[in-house]
């Protein structure tokens, strides 16, 4: 494949013969002739000249100037092959320009290479003018294209735009005689006008391509500002760069878990000219016609890892994700992504391609996108903005249309049947539970909630994982759908614990089909209403203390009448008839002139009365000591302690409190201390209350034995007279310990 | 023939009272019972013609014991008595069998002869 041509551009011959004025009449004639014809040749040259620099001066299209400059040159020179080239970036070179003789087609707008050894190398390394002299490179490069065409010799000038090298413009002849002598100087003078065209119509060109950008920016800008929704945005932005950079086609991917990726938009041009568009296809996120894994060498995977622009050229399409080869055929092409960063995270990629054969896309690809993959950005960050307010305010209104029903003291069913219906319609999951644990491994659903009719216990059953889970760790808990799993169907889990004063209680369970059983933060989400749920068992159970406790009272108050009545029937009402029966008998002995009988009985009839009076005494006393309305707590305290069998110390504040308090505080003292005299069998004890920050603190201890139970009917009692009054009652008494009971009354 | 009397009360003081008051009106105690139980098992073995019964007892009331005392097969009558005046309705006392209530601190007044005597 080997071949050189020579091309002599060196001087002329001379005839080398002797001279004759015959031969210097022809010589002079020959030069003046030759005179003549360099006159005519630069006139025409000149003419040509001319020719290009009107166009250049008429702002004529770039793509018409290289046009006219290839073929005045060819025409000048008398070449057959004139082709004009831009150095790309690295070692690849552009036809921007060309004219061929008879059959030879200059393909412009194509891509070579430049290697091997020839003119085009040989300008790009020197900057100067090179002739034709070893043609040899691989397929695809310049010289194999000049070999091709049966190029033997020719001459390859620099075009210098603005000082540097921007390409060569190559004049070759395909026939044995070489190119007219001076072509060197000559092409230059063309070069050195092209190298002003090209300066001038790359300046327009760069002016308007801003201009475009700027107006594409602006209506993708303006789609931002009207708060469009993203795929509406994104299909915009697709659309401009794939106009902008004029390439074959553009993308907007998301990346998505576990390696996938959705193409939300795209763009096509028609055919490898001209950008003769189609409409934008708007990918719902729905639909992810193509969601698979990403290739190792596919530009979204690096864009996506290094969250920075990235570049593949010469990509083989057959071997790449079907995303990208698509369209594309197979072939080499060149790919630029940026990533689309929301929220500081590479949410998805802004890529643009171009097909085979075609010229890499041009340094400052990625900064260009770039702009377009910022307004993306804040697109689908304002709409994950919008769509975070939205399920903030669907979420904040859910907890309260709970808590409404949680204040209104609504029964616990209704409660849990409005939190899983909330916690289902929130997170968006096909079905929702509450769920309570019961004695052994049970557990009853005391709500369920539906997306469909399917019954949400179904859910449930397959096996208890959930709520075996969130019973053994107290935690919310997670459960990925079973990969790969074809006897079940795909179905995801989510448990939150309700934890009711400390205790668990049970659970809400979430479940969908999806392969995720919920969003990130979703536990949290849950957690919320979980709390409502809790709050609603609670006060469910207080309300059912604060009724017993209320029953309680009741029933007590009525014992006591009965106690009351009671006792006063055997006690003074009895005495009181004895002392009547007996003082009958008396005045009838004295009506009988008994006198002694009468005395007899009178003086047992004042015996009788007495010990009424005595009983009548005791009974008050035990109903409320009059020496505690009287004297206060200290006094009341004084005479219980004073028929204590042990010793016991006294701590009690002189101050008066309000009656119910003092009574109450007196009442549980008095129990106390009867236990301590009863059962302890202690051998000291000791009594204190004092007020404490708008408190009565009462207690009683002992070093007694301990083990007192306080759901005994005594202290039991004390506690619902004491929680009556919004004080509190604890008994501390381990085995062995001693009892230490202690009040609190609220002084308001 | 002089009336024998039983006189159940829980109270001691009480039945000693009594036993004075019967006596005083010619009637004679011929047995003394604290409970249900006791007034069966000393009716029995002292067959008096009449008892006064304490409608409060320890292991029932009066009126039960009237009925179970008035079917004994000699019939003794039966005179109910209280601290209490609102022990029951007249229909009560006239179902248990008894044949009159008295007050405990009327008792002094009451004819007692003719109450609890067989004439």
């Amino acid at each position: 494949m080997q071949d050189a041509c020579r091309f002599g551009a060196g001087p002329a011959e001379g005839p080398g013969e002797a001279a004759g004025a015959r031969a210097a009449s022809e010589a002079a004639a020959r030069a003046l002739d030759a005179a003549r014809e360099r006159v005519e040749l630069l006139a025409e040259d000149h003419a040509a000249l001319q020719r290009v620099a009107t166009l250049v001066a008429r702002g004529a299209p770039r793509d018409r100037v290289y046009a006219a400059v290839a073929a005045e040159i060819a025409e000048r020179l008398r070449a057959d092959v004139v082709a004009l080239l831009r150095f790309d970036a690295a070692t690849f070179a552009t036809i921007t320009g060309g004219w061929g003789a008879g059959t030879i087609r200059v393909p412009v707008g194509e891509r070579l290479t430049v290697g091997g050894t020839g003119v085009a190398i040989s300008v790009l390394r020197t900057g100067r003018t090179a002739f034709v002299e070893h043609l040899a490179g691989p397929p695809g490069s310049v010289a194999a294209w000049l070999l091709g065409l049966g190029v033997r010799s020719g001459i390859g000038s620099p075009v210098i735009v603005e000082g540097k090298l921007w390409g060569v413009a190559i004049a070759a002849s395909t026939r044995p005689e070489a190119l007219p002598e001076g072509s060197e100087a000559r092409i230059g003078e063309f070069t050195e006008l092209m190298g002003a065209a090209v300066a001038s119509a790359e300046a327009r060109a760069e002016l308007r391509c801003v201009a475009d950008e700027q107006a594409a920016l602006h209506r993708v800008a303006t789609l931002v500002a009207e708060a469009a929704e993203p795929s509406v945005v994104l299909a915009a932005v697709a659309e401009e760069v794939g106009r902008l950079l004029s390439v074959d086609r553009s993308l907007v991917l998301r990346y998505g878990p576990e390696d996938r990726l959705t193409q939300v938009a795209v763009w096509r041009a028609h055919g490898a000219s001209g950008p003769v568009d189609e409409p934008v296809a708007i990918l719902g996120h729905d639909e992810l016609p193509v969601t698979q894994q990403l290739g190792d060498r596919d530009a979204a995977t690096i864009v996506r890892s290094t969250g920075r622009p990235a570049r593949v050229e010469r990509v083989a399409w057959g071997d790449t994700s079907r995303v990208t080869q698509t369209g594309l055929g197979a072939g080499a092409g060149s790919v630029v992504g940026v990533p689309l960063v929301v929220g500081g995270r590479v949410w998805g990629a802004l890529q643009v391609f171009t097909l085979t054969g075609q010229a890499p896309l041009p340094a400052g690809t990625e900064e260009r996108l770039t702009a377009f993959a910022e307004l993306a950005s804040t697109a689908v960050a304002n709409a994950q903005a919008r769509e975070d307010l939205r399920r903030v305010a669907d979420e904040q209104a859910a907890l309260r249309r709970v808590a409404t029903l949680v204040a209104h003291a609504a029964a616990p069913r209704v409660v849990f049947a409005a939190v899983a219906e909330e916690a289902g319609l929130l997170l968006s999951c096909e079905s929702a539970a509450v769920v309570r644990y019961d004695r052994g491994h049970m557990v009853t659903v005391v709500a369920g909630w539906s997306a469909s009719t399917r019954d949400p216990v179904l859910d449930l059953l397959p096996d208890g994982t959930v709520g075996k889970l969130v019973r053994e760790t107290g935690h919310p808990v997670r459960i990925e759908a079973p990969e790969g799993r074809t006897d079940a169907p795909r179905r995801a889990a989510l448990g939150v614990p309700i934890t009711v004063d400390g205790a668990l209680w049970g659970f809400v369970a979430a479940f969908s089909s999806s392969d995720h059983p919920a969003p990130t933060g979703a536990e949290l989400r849950l957690a919320a209403f979980t709390e409502l749920a809790a709050t609603a068992i609670a006060n469910a159970e207080s309300q059912a203390e604060v009724k017993a406790s209320r029953a309680r009272i009741v029933a007590g108050a009525d014992e006591t009448r009965r106690r009351i009545v009671r006792d006063l029937h055997d006690g003074a009402q009895q005495r009181l008839v004895h002392t009547i029966i007996t003082l009958k008998l008396a005045r009838r002995a004295l009506e009988s002139a008994q006198p002694d009988a009468g005395w007899r009985y009178v003086g047992e009839a004042l015996g009788h009365a007495e010990q009424a009076n005595c009983a009548l005494r005791e009974l008050a006393h035990g109903i409320l000591p009059s020496v505690l309305a009287r004297g206060g707590l200290a006094a009341g305290v004084d005479e219980l302690v004073s028929r204590m069998p042990v010793p016991v110390g006294i701590d009690v504040a002189p101050s008066r409190f309000p009656p119910e308090i003092e009574a109450n505080a007196y009442f549980v003292i008095a129990e106390a201390l009867t236990n301590v005299a009863k059962h302890s069998g202690a051998i000291h004890a000791e009594v204190a209350a004092r007020p404490d920050d708008h408190v009565l603190r009462v207690s009683v201890h002992d070093d007694g034995v301990g083990g007192a139970r306080p759901q005994g009917s005594g202290l039991l009692g004390l506690r619902d007279r004491v929680v009556a009054l919004g004080g509190q009652l604890a008994i501390d008494s381990p085995p062995g310990g001693g009892t230490c009971v202690e009040a609190e009354f609220p002084l308001s | 023939m002089m009336s024998t009397v039983l006189v159940v009360d829980d109270d001691p003081v009480f039945r000693a009272l009594a036993g004075r008051l019967l006596a005083a009106c010619g009637l004679v105690v011929v047995g003394e019972a604290a409970s249900i139980a006791q007034a069966l098992a000393v009716a029995r073995r002292a067959r008096p013609a009449a008892a006064l019964v304490d409608v409060g007892l320890p292991d029932g009331d009066g009126f039960s014991l009237a009925g179970l005392l008035t079917a004994l097969p000699w019939n003794p009558c039966v005179v109910l008595t209280s601290v209490e005046s609102d022990v029951g309705s007249g229909d009560a006392l006239r179902r248990s069998g008894a044949r009159a209530f008295v007050h405990k601190a009327d008792l002094p007044n009451a004819p007692l002869a003719t109450l609890l005597g067989t004439g």
